[in-house]
């Protein structure tokens, strides 16, 4: 049986979930959002996972895509115990993945999904690929003599992202350039930002990488003001062209080690192709969205996705009874 | 915008020209839209895509450079092109994946009910097997005296399954019209309702409760009294993205991985068409849509069908091959002609 862990809302998990019911191929998909409990955990024997009354013995999975989300066994409890609530969680989560990870084909983990961007950067340099300068300081006098060396400075997030959501808009935390006035304003010791020196770009690049290759898209988003500093700033009236891109076998040489030092067989990359005609990296996004990759260059990666997990599952297939068929949406 | 001699010019890989018997399309796929360009441009993207301009202009004799001029600007204002000096940077361009497929079996159907009486079971059990099949997108067609008890049935019968529902339903009057939208409420899957032989007014719409629903819930005073309402081409019913014009590519828009129940359960790949592969109480859907009998028309290309295969429109259009003198003739309810290039 094929294991999908994913979110709700997950479109892409839907879509490859469709292929997995036409080839008729046991499945089954838990959400973040599904509260499950543990029937057992005996170990070196058997976990059996409750899901919302469905029985899930984890002897019989093959296969795990690990989309997104996490195991939620969250049971409403007092205030004060949360905490030990999702400590106790993390435990069980970290078990039940490594189980996964050791005994079963994973394609991606919980593991392996959170990376740090700083690491990543350093892991490519490592691996020889070019990246962006880049500085974190907490300190007004670094930051402006910082901005002084490089002149043209962006700041980002450091974490993955996340949504502000405040009554009806929702704050999302995006690229920005810098500027010494934005650097005035601050006090003197803020906290600590990441800076990279701006790059003067031709093109961005997304790079789904998965089974050993690069599903890439360039977005020419360089004539449009609105998307200048960063492509998801969407324009609604024009969308920026996004057309298929085939990278340089050395350059995704180079993105694969970083890929397979991270544990990670699937994820999208991000670059950029200078006005110099460099590639110079950004950062790697384990969970990335590669429905955006795959639609405008017609990729059909749902489809290659879903014969993945179908191919590496043949090995193991354990038929299971219909009441464990996942409804799709 | 500039460009220099040494420059190549790459056509940008989701759009694709497409040619006309007297003009040709630029297809944008990424933007969903569409250009009109004379053939010769036609021509001249097919030939030189990803050659240097000062290619092209020493090809063409000086007295026509201004022209092609005009052409260059046009392609690089609407970005169909982008331009680069580097010839290594050629490699990295690749031409769009032309393949077309979807994880349904069947991704289309129409259900008719009109005053034949079949079983109620009968319909839900199409319904299980089309939602078995991948369907997803589902159309019901009441006409005149379909029992409404059993639509309200029907409808229900969607909440367990994995599709959406336009519904096509005549207007009743002893009902306000306030009732469609209470429908569109009350069943989940429902999509769009269109209520038709209506002739009352649409003023309920101007209040609060009814207006976000006003375009969910069409009225229309038009009579629709059978399946003969169908099979109009018109520029209205174009689209133009990369799953429409792959798939036209290789099938035929209206017919491929389609099913349809008459309003006398005959199962058709279309409504319209004359070959009935069964009835819906004594044939299984599913044994129906995998015999390679029902499939017989879905490789129907517009390629094969005679004026449409030279018409610019080809890869946008929604094709009828149910009104048509002959299997593979241009649609008989299309007025367009590719060679004149007019609408009549």
């Amino acid at each position: 049986m094929i294991l999908v862990v994913s979110e709700k809302n997950d479109q892409s998990t839907y879509e490859v979930m469709q292929w997995l019911k036409r080839y008729n191929v046991p499945h089954f998909r838990i959400n973040g959002e599904d509260v499950l409990n543990i029937k057992m955990l005996d170990l070196n024997k058997e976990v059996i996972l409750d899901v919302q009354g469905n029985e899930i013995p984890l002897s019989k999975v093959s296969v795990l895509w690990y989309r997104r989300g996490s195991f939620n066994f969250r049971k409403s409890v007092a205030e004060n115990y949360e905490g030990i609530i999702d400590t106790e969680s993390k435990v069980l989560n970290n078990y039940l993945f490594k189980y996964l990870d050791t005994k079963k084909h994973c394609l991606n983990n919980f593991l392996y999904a959170f990376v740090n961007k700083l690491y990543v950067l350093e892991l490519a340099q490592d691996a020889g690929l070019n990246i962006p300068r880049t500085f974190v300081t907490g300190n007004k006098g670094y930051a402006l003599d910082y901005l002084k060396n490089e002149r043209e400075v962006i700041t980002k997030i450091m974490g993955s992202q996340f949504l502000i959501r405040n009554t009806g808009t929702i704050k999302m935390a995006y690229t920005e350039q810098v500027s010494d006035q934005d650097i005035n304003g601050f006090a003197d010791s803020f906290f600590p930002s990441l800076l990279q020196k701006r790059i003067s770009k031709r093109y961005e690049i997304r790079a789904f990488y998965f089974d050993g290759r690069f599903y890439s898209m360039a977005i020419l988003s360089q004539g449009n003001k609105k998307t200048e500093t960063d492509y998801r700033k969407y324009d609604h009236e024009l969308p920026n062209r996004a057309i298929p891109y085939q990278l340089p076998g050395e350059v995704e040489d180079r993105l694969k080690v970083v890929f397979t030092k991270l544990n990670l067989n699937s994820g999208s990359a991000d670059l950029i192709l200078d006005n110099n005609h460099h590639y110079i990296f950004l950062e790697i996004n384990p969970i990335g969205q590669f429905g955006m990759v795959s639609k405008p260059c017609n990729y059909h990666l749902e489809k290659k996705l879903a014969n993945h997990l179908i191919n590496h599952g043949a090995e193991y297939d354990v038929t299971l009874n219909e009441g464990h068929r996942c409804k799709g949406k | 915008m500039r460009y220099k001699p040494d420059d190549y010019m790459v056509m940008v890989a989701n759009c694709i020209p497409v040619k006309g018997y007297s003009r040709s399309i630029i297809y944008d796929l990424y933007r969903e839209t569409f250009d009109f360009i004379p053939n010769d441009l036609f021509d001249l993207i097919s030939k030189y895509n990803k050659q240097e301009l000062a290619q092209v202009f020493g090809d063409t004799p000086s007295e026509f450079h201004h022209v092609l001029d005009e052409y260059i600007h046009f392609l690089l204002e609407k970005e169909y092109i982008l331009l680069t000096d580097r010839p290594n940077e050629l490699a990295c361009f690749p031409d769009l994946n032309l393949e077309w497929d979807m994880p349904a079996t069947i991704t289309n159907a129409i259900i008719d009910i009109g005053s034949a009486r079949f079983d109620i079971a009968d319909y839900t059990g199409i319904l299980r097997d089309l939602n078995d099949l991948g369907c997803t997108h589902l159309q019901f067609r009441f006409f005149p005296g379909y029992d409404h008890r059993m639509a309200l049935e029907l409808l229900g019968a969607l909440n367990d399954l994995d599709m959406l529902v336009e519904v096509l339903i005549p207007y009743d009057p002893s009902q306000p019209p306030g009732y469609y939208v209470n429908l569109y409420r009350q069943f989940q899957k429902i999509q769009s309702i269109t209520v038709f032989d209506f002739h009352g007014n649409l003023d309920f719409f101007d209040s609060e409760d009814y207006r976000p629903f006003a375009q969910y819930v069409r009225f229309t005073a038009e009579v629709i009294s059978d399946q003969s309402h169908c099979g109009i081409i018109s520029p209205a019913y174009f689209s133009v993205n990369i799953p429409m014009f792959t798939e036209s590519l290789q099938f035929n828009s209206c017919l491929n991985r389609k099913v349809a129940v008459d309003q006398f359960g005959n199962i058709r790949n279309c409504p319209s068409l004359t070959k009935s592969y069964g009835l819906i109480n004594d044939s299984d859907l599913k044994q129906v849509v995998h015999s390679e009998a029902f499939r017989e028309c879905w490789t129907l290309n517009k390629d094969k069908i005679s004026i449409c295969r030279v018409c610019e429109f080809r890869y946008m259009c929604t094709d009828c091959r149910a009104f048509v003198p002959n299997a593979t003739d241009k649609p008989l309810r299309c007025s367009y002609n590719p060679i004149t290039c007019e609408w009549n």
